[in-house]
Protein backbone atom coordinates (compact mmCIF):
# COMPACT_ATOMS: atom_id res chain seq x y z
CA UNK A 1 0.00 0.00 0.00
CA UNK A 2 1.55 3.42 -0.95
CA UNK A 3 1.13 5.18 2.27
CA UNK A 4 2.22 8.71 1.30
CA UNK A 5 -0.56 8.48 -1.40
CA UNK A 6 -3.21 7.56 1.41
CA UNK A 7 -2.09 10.23 3.16
CA UNK A 8 -2.14 13.08 0.76
CA UNK A 9 -6.25 11.25 0.11
CA UNK A 10 -6.52 12.25 3.67
CA UNK A 11 -5.37 15.46 3.54
CA UNK A 12 -7.34 16.02 0.67
CA UNK A 13 -10.31 15.58 1.96
CA UNK A 14 -9.82 17.36 5.31
CA UNK A 15 -8.67 20.78 3.17
CA UNK A 16 -11.93 21.46 1.87
CA UNK A 17 -12.92 21.06 5.70
CA UNK A 18 -10.21 23.29 6.90
CA UNK A 19 -11.48 26.09 4.54
CA UNK A 20 -15.23 25.94 5.70
CA UNK A 21 -14.02 25.96 9.10
CA UNK A 22 -12.18 28.98 8.07
CA UNK A 23 -14.55 30.72 6.57
CA UNK A 24 -17.09 30.39 8.95
CA UNK A 25 -15.03 32.86 11.36
CA UNK A 26 -14.58 35.37 8.86
CA UNK A 27 -14.62 36.49 4.61
CA UNK A 28 -10.91 36.09 3.74
CA UNK A 29 -8.95 36.10 0.49
CA UNK A 30 -7.11 33.45 -0.70
CA UNK A 31 -3.31 34.72 0.60
CA UNK A 32 -5.78 35.18 3.92
CA UNK A 33 -6.33 31.64 3.62
CA UNK A 34 -3.36 30.05 2.96
CA UNK A 35 -1.85 32.56 5.62
CA UNK A 36 -4.12 31.01 8.34
CA UNK A 37 -3.93 26.90 7.24
CA UNK A 38 -0.44 27.70 7.53
CA UNK A 39 -0.62 28.69 10.83
CA UNK A 40 -2.74 26.36 11.46
CA UNK A 41 -0.05 23.71 10.06
CA UNK A 42 -1.99 22.54 7.40
CA UNK A 43 0.83 23.32 4.64
CA UNK A 44 -0.96 23.76 1.52
CA UNK A 45 0.84 24.89 -2.03
CA UNK A 46 -1.08 28.15 -3.36
CA UNK A 47 -1.86 26.58 -6.78
CA UNK A 48 -3.96 24.01 -4.68
CA UNK A 49 -5.92 26.18 -3.10
CA UNK A 50 -7.59 28.08 -6.55
CA UNK A 51 -9.01 25.32 -8.27
CA UNK A 52 -10.56 23.93 -4.89
CA UNK A 53 -11.84 27.31 -4.34
CA UNK A 54 -13.70 27.79 -7.38
CA UNK A 55 -14.87 24.28 -7.19
CA UNK A 56 -16.79 24.98 -3.81
CA UNK A 57 -18.08 28.15 -4.79
CA UNK A 58 -19.35 26.09 -8.10
CA UNK A 59 -20.76 24.02 -5.45
CA UNK A 60 -22.59 26.76 -4.10
CA UNK A 61 -20.98 26.19 -0.88
CA UNK A 62 -18.90 29.29 -1.41
CA UNK A 63 -19.71 33.13 -2.74
CA UNK A 64 -17.29 35.69 -3.34
CA UNK A 65 -17.02 39.48 -3.80
CA UNK A 66 -14.87 41.67 -4.96
CA UNK A 67 -13.02 44.31 -3.08
CA UNK A 68 -10.51 47.09 -3.73
CA UNK A 69 -7.33 46.81 -2.12
CA UNK A 70 -4.46 49.46 -1.35
CA UNK A 71 -2.43 46.71 -1.34
CA UNK A 72 -1.74 45.58 -5.16
CA UNK A 73 -4.31 44.13 -6.96
CA UNK A 74 -8.83 43.78 -6.12
CA UNK A 75 -9.35 40.85 -4.20
CA UNK A 76 -11.92 38.11 -4.03
CA UNK A 77 -13.30 37.69 -0.28
CA UNK A 78 -14.69 34.41 0.09
CA UNK A 79 -17.54 33.78 2.26
CA UNK A 80 -20.00 30.49 3.44
CA UNK A 81 -23.34 30.70 1.76
CA UNK A 82 -26.45 29.18 3.55
CA UNK A 83 -25.65 25.83 1.66
CA UNK A 84 -22.10 26.10 2.78
CA UNK A 85 -23.31 26.40 6.81
CA UNK A 86 -24.99 23.34 5.96
CA UNK A 87 -22.51 21.32 4.80
CA UNK A 88 -19.84 22.40 7.01
CA UNK A 89 -22.28 21.19 9.30
CA UNK A 90 -22.35 17.83 7.96
CA UNK A 91 -19.04 17.32 7.73
CA UNK A 92 -19.11 18.56 11.39
CA UNK A 93 -21.00 16.04 12.53
CA UNK A 94 -18.95 13.46 10.41
CA UNK A 95 -15.84 14.43 11.62
CA UNK A 96 -17.37 13.77 15.05
CA UNK A 97 -18.09 10.39 14.16
CA UNK A 98 -15.34 9.25 12.26
CA UNK A 99 -13.33 10.48 14.94
CA UNK A 100 -15.25 8.36 17.55
CA UNK A 101 -14.61 5.24 15.43
CA UNK A 102 -11.22 5.42 15.12
CA UNK A 103 -10.92 6.37 18.60
CA UNK A 104 -12.59 3.30 19.61
CA UNK A 105 -11.10 1.15 17.13
CA UNK A 106 -7.86 2.80 18.58
CA UNK A 107 -8.09 1.24 22.06
CA UNK B 1 22.28 45.57 -20.12
CA UNK B 2 18.82 44.47 -20.84
CA UNK B 3 15.97 45.90 -22.86
CA UNK B 4 12.62 46.83 -20.44
CA UNK B 5 9.53 46.84 -20.80
CA UNK B 6 6.21 47.93 -19.04
CA UNK B 7 3.54 46.54 -18.05
CA UNK B 8 0.12 47.26 -16.41
CA UNK B 9 -1.10 44.79 -14.17
CA UNK B 10 -4.87 45.78 -13.22
CA UNK B 11 -3.86 48.68 -13.08
CA UNK B 12 -0.45 49.13 -11.59
CA UNK B 13 2.66 49.65 -13.61
CA UNK B 14 5.90 47.61 -13.66
CA UNK B 15 9.32 47.32 -15.16
CA UNK B 16 10.05 44.14 -16.50
CA UNK B 17 13.16 42.90 -18.24
CA UNK B 18 12.44 41.35 -21.57
CA UNK B 19 13.30 37.78 -21.08
CA UNK B 20 11.24 37.76 -17.84
CA UNK B 21 8.01 39.34 -19.66
CA UNK B 22 8.20 36.58 -22.47
CA UNK B 23 8.38 33.61 -19.42
CA UNK B 24 5.34 35.17 -17.28
CA UNK B 25 3.62 36.07 -20.80
CA UNK B 26 4.18 32.05 -21.37
CA UNK B 27 3.31 30.96 -18.01
CA UNK B 28 0.27 33.25 -17.88
CA UNK B 29 -1.47 32.05 -21.46
CA UNK B 30 -0.83 28.39 -20.92
CA UNK B 31 -2.28 28.62 -17.60
CA UNK B 32 -5.24 30.39 -19.50
CA UNK B 33 -5.70 27.80 -22.19
CA UNK B 34 -5.00 24.73 -19.93
CA UNK B 35 -7.81 26.16 -17.90
CA UNK B 36 -9.87 28.24 -19.95
CA UNK B 37 -10.73 25.28 -21.50
CA UNK B 38 -12.34 23.34 -18.49
CA UNK B 39 -15.61 24.26 -17.54
CA UNK B 40 -16.28 26.16 -14.24
CA UNK B 41 -12.29 26.79 -14.23
CA UNK B 42 -11.91 29.82 -16.48
CA UNK B 43 -12.00 31.96 -13.20
CA UNK B 44 -8.68 30.01 -11.91
CA UNK B 45 -6.35 31.38 -14.02
CA UNK B 46 -7.16 35.06 -13.84
CA UNK B 47 -7.02 33.82 -9.51
CA UNK B 48 -3.66 33.16 -10.86
CA UNK B 49 -2.89 36.57 -12.58
CA UNK B 50 -4.21 38.31 -9.17
CA UNK B 51 -2.13 36.35 -7.52
CA UNK B 52 0.98 36.72 -9.73
CA UNK B 53 -0.01 40.73 -9.72
CA UNK B 54 -0.12 40.89 -5.44
CA UNK B 55 3.55 39.17 -5.23
CA UNK B 56 4.94 41.81 -7.94
CA UNK B 57 3.38 44.57 -5.74
CA UNK B 58 4.89 43.10 -2.62
CA UNK B 59 8.32 42.85 -4.16
CA UNK B 60 7.88 46.53 -5.24
CA UNK B 61 6.65 47.43 -1.88
CA UNK B 62 10.17 46.11 -0.45
CA UNK B 63 12.54 47.99 -2.87
CA UNK B 64 12.54 46.21 -6.40
CA UNK B 65 12.51 48.82 -9.28
CA UNK B 66 12.50 46.38 -12.31
CA UNK B 67 11.57 42.69 -11.88
CA UNK B 68 13.93 39.97 -13.57
CA UNK B 69 13.83 36.66 -15.19
CA UNK B 70 14.50 35.21 -11.39
CA UNK B 71 12.02 36.90 -9.30
CA UNK B 72 9.32 35.24 -12.01
CA UNK B 73 10.41 32.04 -11.67
CA UNK B 74 10.33 32.70 -7.56
CA UNK B 75 6.62 33.43 -8.33
CA UNK B 76 6.20 30.69 -10.60
CA UNK B 77 7.58 28.30 -7.92
CA UNK B 78 5.16 30.01 -5.49
CA UNK B 79 1.68 29.56 -6.92
CA UNK B 80 2.22 26.14 -7.67
CA UNK B 81 4.79 23.63 -9.21
CA UNK B 82 1.53 22.04 -10.26
CA UNK B 83 1.01 18.30 -9.27
CA UNK B 84 -0.17 21.22 -6.72
CA UNK B 85 -2.42 23.04 -9.22
CA UNK B 86 -3.44 19.93 -10.49
CA UNK B 87 -4.75 18.66 -7.10
CA UNK B 88 -2.52 15.96 -6.51
CA UNK B 89 -0.91 17.40 -3.59
CA UNK B 90 1.41 14.68 -3.04
CA UNK B 91 3.87 16.16 -0.63
CA UNK B 92 2.41 18.91 0.70
CA UNK B 93 2.59 17.96 4.17
CA UNK B 94 6.42 17.73 4.51
CA UNK B 95 6.78 21.20 6.03
CA UNK B 96 4.89 20.02 9.39
CA UNK B 97 6.94 17.09 9.62
CA UNK B 98 9.53 17.85 12.15
CA UNK B 99 7.60 19.48 14.69
CA UNK B 100 5.76 18.48 17.66
CA UNK B 101 2.83 19.71 16.50
CA UNK B 102 2.93 18.62 12.85
CA UNK B 103 3.05 14.88 14.40
CA UNK B 104 0.02 15.56 16.59
CA UNK B 105 -1.65 17.10 13.76
CA UNK B 106 -1.01 14.30 11.65
CA UNK B 107 -2.67 11.73 13.99
CA UNK B 108 -5.70 13.83 13.42
CA UNK B 109 -5.15 13.74 10.42
CA UNK B 110 -5.51 9.71 10.19
CA UNK B 111 -8.43 10.08 12.08
CA UNK B 112 -10.56 11.70 9.32
CA UNK B 113 -10.87 8.82 7.38
CA UNK B 114 -11.50 8.23 4.05
CA UNK B 115 -15.30 8.78 3.39
CA UNK B 116 -14.23 13.09 3.14
CA UNK B 117 -11.30 11.86 1.23
CA UNK B 118 -13.00 9.76 -1.28
CA UNK B 119 -15.48 12.38 -2.11
CA UNK B 120 -12.74 15.15 -2.78
CA UNK B 121 -10.57 12.31 -4.85
CA UNK B 122 -13.46 11.53 -7.42
CA UNK B 123 -14.21 15.30 -7.50
CA UNK B 124 -11.07 15.71 -8.22
CA UNK B 125 -10.30 13.35 -11.12
CA UNK B 126 -13.05 13.83 -12.99
CA UNK B 127 -12.23 17.79 -13.34
CA UNK B 128 -8.93 16.99 -14.08
CA UNK B 129 -8.46 14.27 -16.36
CA UNK B 130 -5.44 14.61 -18.21
CA UNK B 131 -5.48 13.42 -21.63
CA UNK B 132 -1.50 12.41 -22.78
CA UNK B 133 -1.48 12.00 -26.49
CA UNK B 134 1.96 11.89 -28.76
CA UNK B 135 1.94 13.91 -32.28
CA UNK B 136 3.87 15.22 -34.73
CA UNK B 137 5.04 18.24 -35.09
CA UNK B 138 7.65 19.92 -36.49
CA UNK B 139 10.40 21.59 -34.36
CA UNK B 140 9.88 25.52 -35.08
CA UNK B 141 13.06 26.20 -32.68
CA UNK B 142 15.49 23.55 -33.85
CA UNK B 143 15.42 24.00 -37.77
CA UNK B 144 17.28 24.10 -41.30
CA UNK B 145 14.39 24.22 -43.49
CA UNK B 146 11.23 23.04 -41.78
CA UNK B 147 12.18 21.19 -38.90
CA UNK B 148 10.79 17.74 -40.17
CA UNK B 149 13.62 16.35 -39.03
CA UNK B 150 14.40 17.73 -36.12
CA UNK B 151 10.45 16.91 -35.44
CA UNK B 152 10.69 13.25 -35.81
CA UNK B 153 13.87 13.16 -34.17
CA UNK B 154 11.84 14.74 -31.02
CA UNK B 155 8.92 12.59 -31.74
CA UNK B 156 10.96 9.44 -31.90
CA UNK B 157 13.25 10.95 -28.84
CA UNK B 158 16.02 9.61 -30.23
CA UNK B 159 17.76 12.59 -29.77
CA UNK B 160 20.24 14.36 -31.96
CA UNK B 161 18.33 15.90 -35.48
CA UNK B 162 21.32 15.11 -37.57
CA UNK B 163 21.47 11.36 -37.71
CA UNK B 164 17.58 12.13 -39.56
CA UNK B 165 19.28 14.93 -41.75
CA UNK B 166 22.30 12.74 -42.89
CA UNK B 167 20.25 9.72 -43.12
CA UNK B 168 17.74 11.82 -45.49
CA UNK B 169 20.41 13.37 -47.45
CA UNK B 170 22.33 9.88 -47.89
CA UNK B 171 19.44 7.92 -48.62
CA UNK B 172 18.84 11.08 -51.91
CA UNK B 173 21.80 10.95 -52.87
CA UNK B 174 22.44 7.28 -53.11
CA UNK B 175 19.12 6.94 -55.07
CA UNK B 176 16.83 4.63 -52.55
CA UNK B 177 15.26 8.13 -50.98
CA UNK B 178 14.54 9.66 -54.57
CA UNK B 179 10.75 10.58 -53.19
CA UNK B 180 12.25 12.10 -50.17
CA UNK B 181 12.70 15.93 -51.45
CA UNK B 182 8.56 16.10 -52.34
CA UNK B 183 7.67 13.95 -48.79
CA UNK B 184 9.83 16.49 -47.11
CA UNK B 185 7.64 19.22 -49.01
CA UNK B 186 4.28 17.87 -48.50
CA UNK B 187 4.79 17.13 -44.54
CA UNK B 188 6.54 20.44 -44.26
CA UNK B 189 2.88 21.73 -45.95
CA UNK B 190 0.59 19.45 -43.84
CA UNK B 191 2.17 18.81 -40.81
CA UNK B 192 2.25 21.81 -38.05
CA UNK B 193 4.40 23.26 -36.31
CA UNK B 194 4.91 23.14 -32.29
CA UNK B 195 3.77 26.14 -31.78
CA UNK B 196 2.99 26.54 -27.77
CA UNK B 197 4.16 25.03 -24.94
CA UNK B 198 1.48 22.76 -25.19
CA UNK B 199 2.48 21.76 -28.68
CA UNK B 200 5.78 20.73 -27.53
CA UNK B 201 4.52 18.79 -24.48
CA UNK B 202 2.52 16.56 -27.02
CA UNK B 203 5.24 16.29 -29.34
CA UNK B 204 7.47 14.50 -26.49
CA UNK B 205 4.42 12.59 -25.60
CA UNK B 206 3.87 13.99 -22.44
CA UNK B 207 0.95 14.84 -20.49
CA UNK B 208 -0.78 18.43 -20.45
CA UNK B 209 -0.43 19.19 -16.96
CA UNK B 210 -0.31 22.56 -15.20
CA UNK B 211 3.53 20.85 -13.51
CA UNK B 212 4.68 19.69 -17.06
CA UNK B 213 3.28 23.18 -18.38
CA UNK B 214 5.23 25.32 -16.08
CA UNK B 215 8.30 22.91 -16.49
CA UNK B 216 8.08 23.12 -20.71
CA UNK B 217 7.25 27.07 -19.97
CA UNK B 218 10.53 27.61 -17.80
CA UNK B 219 12.98 25.29 -20.20
CA UNK B 220 11.28 27.65 -23.32
CA UNK B 221 12.65 30.79 -21.49
CA UNK B 222 16.30 29.15 -21.07
CA UNK B 223 16.17 28.36 -24.90
CA UNK B 224 14.89 31.69 -25.47
CA UNK B 225 11.53 30.46 -27.54
CA UNK B 226 9.77 33.33 -28.35
CA UNK B 227 6.05 32.79 -28.68
CA UNK B 228 6.71 31.43 -32.47
CA UNK B 229 3.96 32.53 -35.36
CA UNK B 230 4.73 30.44 -38.51
CA UNK B 231 4.07 31.16 -41.36
CA UNK B 232 4.56 28.62 -44.87
CA UNK B 233 6.70 31.42 -46.50
CA UNK B 234 9.84 29.04 -46.04
CA UNK B 235 8.33 26.34 -48.00
CA UNK B 236 6.64 28.25 -50.52
CA UNK B 237 10.43 29.42 -51.16
CA UNK B 238 11.33 25.73 -51.02
CA UNK B 239 8.87 25.08 -53.75
CA UNK B 240 9.77 27.85 -56.23
CA UNK B 241 13.37 26.46 -55.87
CA UNK B 242 12.52 22.77 -56.55
CA UNK B 243 10.29 24.41 -59.19
CA UNK B 244 13.05 26.58 -60.75
CA UNK B 245 15.84 23.65 -60.44
CA UNK B 246 13.36 20.70 -62.18
CA UNK B 247 11.28 23.37 -65.33
CA UNK B 248 13.30 26.66 -65.62
CA UNK B 249 17.08 25.41 -65.84
CA UNK B 250 16.29 22.86 -68.53
CA UNK B 251 14.26 25.43 -70.66
CA UNK B 252 17.41 27.53 -69.95
CA UNK B 253 20.01 24.67 -71.17
CA UNK B 254 17.05 24.32 -73.82
CA UNK B 255 17.38 27.43 -75.20
CA UNK B 256 20.97 27.89 -75.57
CA UNK B 257 21.58 24.75 -76.90
CA UNK B 258 19.60 25.74 -79.40
CA UNK B 259 20.97 29.14 -79.82
CA UNK B 260 24.27 27.42 -80.39
CA UNK B 261 22.79 25.50 -83.05
CA UNK B 262 21.50 29.18 -84.42
CA UNK B 263 24.44 30.36 -84.41
CA UNK B 264 26.57 27.24 -86.24
CA UNK B 265 23.71 27.77 -89.01
CA UNK B 266 24.24 31.10 -89.12
CA UNK B 267 27.92 30.56 -89.43
CA UNK B 268 27.80 28.21 -92.13
CA UNK B 269 25.84 30.15 -94.33
CA UNK B 270 27.65 33.44 -93.77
Amino acid sequence: MDISNSKSQMRKGMLEYCILLLLKQQAAYASDIIQRLREAEMIVMEGTLYPLLTRLKNDGLLGYEWQESTQGPPRKYYKLTSDGQEALAQLNASWEEISRTVNFLKQ
Amino acid sequence: MKKNISINLFGTLYNIDEDAYNLLENYLQSMQRYFGRREGCEEIADDIEHRVAELLWQRREAGMTAINIETVKEIIDTIGNAEQIAGDGGNAGQGSENTEQGNKFKENLNQFANEASRFAHDAYEKSYKHVKTHRYYRCTTDKILGGVCSGLAVYTNTGDPLLWRLGAIALTLIGIGLPLPIIYIVMWLVTPAALTPEDRLRQQGKEITPENLTQQVKEDSQQMVMPAKETHRGCLIAIIIAFVIIFVIPIIAFISMFGRMWFQWFDMIF
